[in-house]
């Protein structure tokens, strides 16, 4: 039976009386660029620091291929983990920075003109961290996690300070990383940005889970749905259901005519509509853009489940 | 382990500004001794090499300079959020502090007996050329370097440890510094127990015959404030890094 690079369980973190984390569970794959969505707040960052031993959790479990992380062996060398770009020292060099982090990896110093080479900061070897853009110093957080040449890779809001060209870069290194076998974990708000790169996708809000699903499948989530008014909803319902259509009649507390139809074109309900002899106030088609989904699925008490 | 040192030595290499904190300091006390072997009258000259000024108090005012380097050692970390990386290659926490302890003894080590080696011939070249009479007891000269290695060791764990505790590089300079300089003496004096506190027992560990407890006991306070700073380090460790 293989073990999951990543296996979060029942997991909760309080702080006093509120709840960062609550009862989380999910899976990361290996060989699969898994995206960590949420908006700011959503205790993304609170589960990856509970995840690599960082933050002690009030319940249940985060395990990394089977262990917790710091009962790894060697952890920095299978889990590479970019957490916050400001997190060295501004007065030392890029190069003398990454020698620390081999040697605290216990890699051999020659790891370090590789990983400078795969994040395009030869140039920059020399230079005092200080002087880094804050791009830069992600890239320079990317190399120290990459020394290792681990089989997970844990990225919180990597795209921070990183301009197009940068993101296009990220999302290769990423996918390069994914295709050789190795598990990818990473955090984002912006569900655009890791539709272009991610295979599965964990959307967490208030803590709690709201949907683990391929990023195909919320991709068909989004697209086109139609939005009718009728004063005998409840038949046209029946109608819409026994032709396949999802339909969604919670639409509002004080609305009983209303109703959000998946699956069927505007069209297509007018004419079931027409031959049942139901009479329609309104029918519109809305076209929903993921960052819509995504706002719904966030939405306090409306989410997917 | 061996991987937490070599990270943590390189750190130390790496870091220019740590890395002065013990230069200054020798370079300080040399610069002191050649004053005091120049221009200061012969009278006030100790004439035993183990009763000379720069060797019992020079010792006592780089504790401070060594506790502001073991508070940086682990301060630093905090200050810079460079403990988030520290921590993933060194999960268990009380191998990063046992590191860091390690390393920061030897540099208090190393930096007491540079500053013996920087004073020895400076007071040579003093009393040669003043023609000073000074007798070269060599038994209690030894003496007196070997509490004053053990002083600034346990000085520079202090430091090490009571940053670990408190996790806040500059609370933790400016209440070690206000505390040896300024607070200690006026506790002491007040509640009578001024041999009791750190400040005191690093001179008492130093210089012995000039305090009421001594040099052991002296030693044995110092080891104890230690012992207590570790304690509630291992504590302070167990907080959660966010």
């Amino acid at each position: 039976m293989s073990t999951a690079a990543v296996e979060v369980s029942g997991l909760t973190k309080r702080y006093g009386g509120r709840a960062a984390v609550d009862d989380l569970t999910f899976t990361v794959a290996s060989g699969r660029v898994t995206g960590f969505l949420g908006p700011n707040g959503a205790g993304k960052t609170t589960t990856l620091r509970i995840l690599l031993g960082l933050v002690q959790p009030t319940a249940g479990t985060a395990l990394v291929f089977g262990d917790r992380y710091r009962d790894l062996a060697r952890p920095t060398s299978t889990v590479g983990a970019l957490l916050d770009a400001s997190g060295f020292h501004p007065g030392r060099r890029v190069r003398d920075e990454l020698a620390i982090h081999a040697a605290a990896t216990g890699v051999d110093d020659d790891r370090i003109a590789v990983v400078l080479h795969d994040v395009g900061l030869e140039a920059a070897a020399a230079k005092r961290v200080g002087q880094l853009s804050l791009g830069m110093r992600q890239r320079l957080g990317l190399a120290a996690a990459l020394l290792g040449e681990p089989r997970l890779l844990v990225l919180d809001e990597p795209g921070n300070g990183l301009d197009p060209a940068g993101m296009h870069w990220l999302r290769s290194l990423v996918r390069r990383h994914a295709a050789g076998g190795a598990a990818v974990l990473v955090s984002s708000h912006v569900l655009a940005e890791l539709t272009l790169f991610a295979d599965d996708v964990v959307v967490v809000n208030h803590g709690r889970l709201v949907s683990q699903s391929s990023i195909d499948d919320l991709l068909a989530a989004g697209g086109e749905r139609v939005v009718l008014s009728s004063p005998q909803r409840a038949a046209l319902v029946d109608i819409l259901v026994a032709s396949g259509a999802a339909v969604e009649v919670d639409v509002g507390a004080d609305d009983a005519t209303s109703a959000v139809v998946t699956g069927l074109s505007a069209a297509a309900i007018g004419d079931l509509a027409a031959a049942a002899g139901l009479a329609l106030h309104q029918l519109r088609t809305e076209v929903r853009s993921l960052e819509d989904v995504f706002l719904e699925m966030t939405d306090d008490g409306e989410g997917i489940r | 382990m061996s991987a937490s040192l070599g990270a943590e030595l390189r750190k130390l290499r790496h870091t220019r500004s740590l890395l002065a904190v013990p230069v200054v300091a020798v370079v300080v006390t040399a610069a002191a001794t050649g004053v005091l072997m120049t221009w200061i009258e012969a009278s006030e000259i100790s004439d035993r090499l183990s009763m000379h000024g720069p060797l019992r108090f020079g010792p006592t005012n780089i504790g401070l300079v060594l506790l502001v380097f073991g508070i940086r050692a682990f301060g630093d970390e905090a200050h810079h959020g460079t403990l988030t990386a520290a921590l993933l290659a060194t999960p268990h926490r009380h191998r990063l502090l046992v590191a860091k302890s390690v390393v920061s003894a030897a540099i208090a080590a190393a930096t007491c007996a540079v500053t013996w080696v920087a004073v020895l011939p400076i007071t040579a070249a003093g009393v040669a050329r003043r023609d000073l009479d000074m007798t070269v007891d060599a038994g209690a000269t030894a003496a007196l370097f070997g509490r004053g290695l053990a002083a600034m060791v346990l000085v520079a764990l202090l430091g090490v440890a009571f940053a670990a505790a408190v996790r806040n590089r500059t609370v933790a300079l400016v209440a070690g510094i206000v505390w040896i300089a300024l607070a200690e003496g006026i506790v002491g004096g007040l509640l009578r127990i001024g041999e009791y506190l750190p400040g005191a027992a690093v001179s008492g560990t130093v210089t012995g015959g000039g305090h009421d407890l001594g040099a052991v006991a002296s030693a044995a306070v110092l080891t104890c404030w230690t012992a207590v700073a570790y304690l509630a380090a291992l504590v302070g460790l167990r907080r959660d890094i966010t």
